[in-house]
C-alpha cells in the first residue's frame, strides 16, 4: 500500500469521526470543533488530490473563519441543549434508518463500476497560478464577479438584519408619548443651564 | 480494499460525509447544530467536484467551482447565523421543535 493512500484513510476517518461528533455532540461548542476537524482533515485530502490552492482556502475560510463564527455565535447565544432523540413528532430512528439506506444507495453503484482512470497530470495542476490563470479567464469570469456581488451582498444584508431593531409603530407611538411627558415636566426640554 | 486513491474512494467518502450531514440535519434541534450540518453536506459536494477534476484533469472546471462554492457556503453561514441571532432574540430560544410561530394549528 502507497504512503498516499495510507493518509488518505488516515484522513477519511478523522474527517468522518469529526462528522458523527458534530451530529451526535450535546454542546454546542464540541460540535464547533468537530466541524473543525472534519474541515482540515478535508484540506488534506484536497492537497492528495492536488488541489493545493483549495486546501489552503479551505483552511483560511472553513477552518478559520466559518468554524470561528459559529464559535462566537454559540458564545453570543449560550443555549444549552438537551438532546432528545425520542421526541414525539420526528420519528428518529425511521429517519435514521433511511439515511443508511440512502447512504447504500449513493455508495452501493460506486461498487459495481469500479474503473479507474489514469489520466497524466498536466504541469502545474492545482496550482494557485494554473487556477487563477483559468479562474479570470473569458470562461469563468462572470461567475467570479457574480460570487463577489453576491458576498457585498451577503455582508450588507447581514449588518442590516443584525443591527439596531427597527422602529415599528407601537414603538413610535411609546416613545412620542414619552417625549410628550418629558416636555410637559420639564418645559425647556431638559435645558438647566440657565 | 483498493491500493491505490482512485476516484471510488473519494465518492464512497463524500457519500458517508453526505449521509451524515443529512442525519444530523434530521435530527438534531439547536438551529446552529444544523447549520452545521448543511457546512457538512456543502463540505462533501466539494469534494466531489474537486475529486472529479482531479481524476479528468482537462481544465481546471471542478475546482474553480468548488471554490465558488466555497465563498457561497460561507455567506450562507453568515446569514443562517444571523438567523439564528435574530430568532434567539425575538422568540428567546433556538431550537427548532420550540419555534412555532408559523405554524397554523393555534
Amino acid at each position: 500500500m502507497k504512503l498516499t493512500t495510507i493518509i488518505f484513510y488516515l484522513l477519511s476517518i478523522i474527517s468522518v469521526f469529526s462528522a458523527l461528533i458534530v451530529v451526535t455532540a450535546r454542546s454546542p461548542m464540541r460540535s464547533a470543533l468537530g466541524l473543525m476537524f472534519t474541515f482540515l482533515g478535508l484540506a488534506g485530502i484536497y492537497v492528495l488530490l492536488h488541489a493545493h490552492l483549495l486546501a489552503v482556502v479551505q483552511i483560511l475560510v472553513y477552518a478559520g473563519g466559518v468554524t470561528v463564527l459559529f464559535a462566537f455565535v454559540i458564545l453570543m447565544i449560550r443555549h444549552g441543549e438537551q438532546i432528545s432523540y425520542s421526541g414525539p413528532f420526528m420519528p428518529v430512528r425511521v429517519l435514521s434508518v433511511l439515511t443508511v439506506l440512502y447512504l447504500v444507495y449513493l455508495v452501493g453503484p460506486i461498487y459495481l463500476e469500479v474503473q479507474r482512470v489514469k489520466n497524466a497530470l498536466p504541469a502545474g495542476f492545482g496550482t494557485a497560478r494554473a487556477l487563477g490563470e483559468s479562474l479570470f479567464s473569458s470562461k469563468h469570469i462572470i461567475a467570479f464577479e457574480a460570487v463577489g456581488i453576491l458576498l457585498l451582498v451577503t455582508m450588507v444584508a447581514s449588518i442590516a438584519l443584525i443591527g439596531r431593531h427597527r422602529k415599528t409603530k407601537e414603538n413610535q407611538k411609546e416613545e412620542e408619548k414619552l417625549e410628550n411627558r418629558v416636555e410637559k415636566v420639564i418645559p425647556d426640554g431638559g435645558n438647566t443651564d440657565a | 480494499m483498493l491500493n491505490e486513491i482512485s476516484i471510488n474512494h473519494c465518492l464512497i467518502l463524500s457519500g458517508i460525509l453526505f449521509s451524515i450531514g443529512v442525519a444530523g440535519f434530521l435530527t438534531r434541534r439547536n438551529l446552529i447544530a444544523v447549520l452545521m450540518c448543511i457546512e457538512i453536506m456543502l463540505n462533501s459536494a466539494n469534494l466531489l467536484l474537486v475529486s472529479y477534476n482531479r481524476f479528468n484533469p482537462s481544465n481546471h472546471a471542478g475546482q474553480i467551482f468548488a471554490l465558488l462554492s466555497i465563498v457561497i457556503a460561507a455567506g450562507e453561514a453568515a446569514i443562517g447565523l444571523v438567523i439564528a441571532i435574530n430568532a434567539f432574540r425575538l422568540l428567546g430560544t433556538i431550537r427548532t421543535d420550540e419555534i412555532k410561530e408559523m405554524k397554523d394549528d393555534a
